[in-house]
């Protein structure tokens, strides 16, 4: 378990860390998935009823290659950038100012664990309780 | 930097009350690399080879206090005890936290401790109304909770204070007083007599004899001989 919940934090850490990549992105899904499949296989040795916390990093692990998953394929099928998801590919030019691509991506993304699916829905744009702020390049 | 392996042998204090009729000590050594700077980091490939290696750990940086242990005799964090700190060829020996109940391994049961913190109501007490903004201090007032409010309540402090192995009922230990003496100092609330009265009893304050073990081991390098000092007076 220890060796698979590395390979999975090493995965991440490379395919979908701070600056991405498209081709590294779209290789990550494959391995993760295939990393998934170790997980459902994973084993523990530890029988005890008494604080048993080899269960407890098993039943972690399952939770951490779940968020893994919907991180990874949401990051890869956001062809743009935004905010601290930052991709090589997404060029800035006046209409996809850093990459970002307001037309196209300005929408949530939503996992359903079911089907292993994304979806999207949209954005907020008229808060209730305080002004819209405007969309427009970031300056910070 | 080389990522040279090296062995290091450990003695473990194990006991699963599902499994075994007394507590025992478990030899056992690992691989470990350059990498591997702290304690934690040994544990942590210690349990990937024994999974019934039982301890707590969560933060991994000295914050959520979860991983305090006795480490060669003297309670610390195991995320803050640095390898290299440990003298060459000799095993390194670890304990669960004295003076408390074990539940298994190097896991404590902390309900004394936390009954005693509670004891002491560590909760700003203010009765008037509040502002619109937040309660304000001068810097120089907001200075005094300094060396205070940094407890990250790992109980290292009150588990090697004698006082509190004989009295964990009764005598609030270094942990509670401190925080207790947080609330004191603070200008902000107005329950300073009755948190004083409070501790005005035999054991509750006075059992400490200034034997300054818990200074001696706190990991945020807190003092709460002195913060008991200052709530006598
Ligand atoms: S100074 Fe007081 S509280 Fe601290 S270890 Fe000694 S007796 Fe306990
Ligand atoms: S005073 Fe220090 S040793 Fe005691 S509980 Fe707080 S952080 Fe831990
Ligand atoms: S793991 Fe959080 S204090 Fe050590």
């Amino acid at each position: 378990m220890h060796e698979t919940r590395l390979t999975m934090q090493r995965t991440m850490q490379k395919h979908a860390g701070v600056f991405r990549f498209k081709d590294m992105l779209a290789a990550g899904v494959e391995r993760i998935g295939e990393i998934e499949q170790q997980v459902a296989r994973t084993q523990i040795k530890d029988k005890s009823k008494v604080f048993n916390t080899a269960r407890i990093e098993a039943l972690e692990l399952d939770n951490l290659i779940e968020v893994a998953k919907a991180t990874i394929v949401s990051a890869n099928a956001r062809t743009e950038s935004r905010g601290a998801h930052v991709r090589d590919d997404a060029i800035d030019t006046p209409e996809t100012p850093d990459g970002r691509n307001d037309k196209k991506w300005l929408k949530h993304t939503l996992w359903y664990r079911e089907g292993s699916r994304l979806d999207y829905k949209p954005v907020q744009m008229k808060p209730m309780s305080v002004d819209t702020i405007e969309l427009k390049k970031r300056a910070y | 930097m080389t990522n040279a392996t090296r062995t290091v042998q450990f003695k473990i204090y194990r006991y699963d009350p599902d499994r075994d009729a007394k507590p025992y000590m478990q030899d056992i050594s690992v691989e470990l690399e350059s990498t591997d700077r702290k304690l934690l980091d040994a544990m942590v490939k210690l349990k990937a080879q024994d999974d019934s290696i039982s301890f707590r750990r969560s933060c991994r940086e000295g914050v959520c206090g979860s991983d305090a242990m006795n480490i060669n005799g003297k309670n610390g964090l195991a995320c803050l005890a640095a390898m290299e700190g440990f003298p060459e060829g000799k095993p390194i020996v670890l304990r669960p936290l004295p003076g408390l109940p074990v539940i298994r391994d190097l896991i404590v049961d902390m309900t004394q401790f936390f009954k005693q913190y509670n004891s002491i109501k560590p909760y700003l007490i203010n009765n008037d109304p509040p502002p619109e903004r937040e309660r304000l201090q001068s810097p120089e007032d907001r200075e005094e909770l300094n060396g205070l409010y940094e407890c990250i309540l790992c109980a290292c402090c009150s588990t090697a204070c004698p006082s509190f192995w004989w009295n964990p009922d009764k005598f609030v230990g270094p942990a509670g007083l401190l925080a207790a003496y947080r609330f004191i100092a603070d200008t902000r609330d107005q329950a300073t007599s009755e948190r004083l009265d409070d501790l005005e009893d035999p054991y509750r304050l006075f059992r400490c004899h200034t034997i300054m073990n818990c200074v001696d081991v706190c990991p945020k390098g807190l003092n709460p001989t002195k913060a008991i000092g200052r709530s006598r007076k």
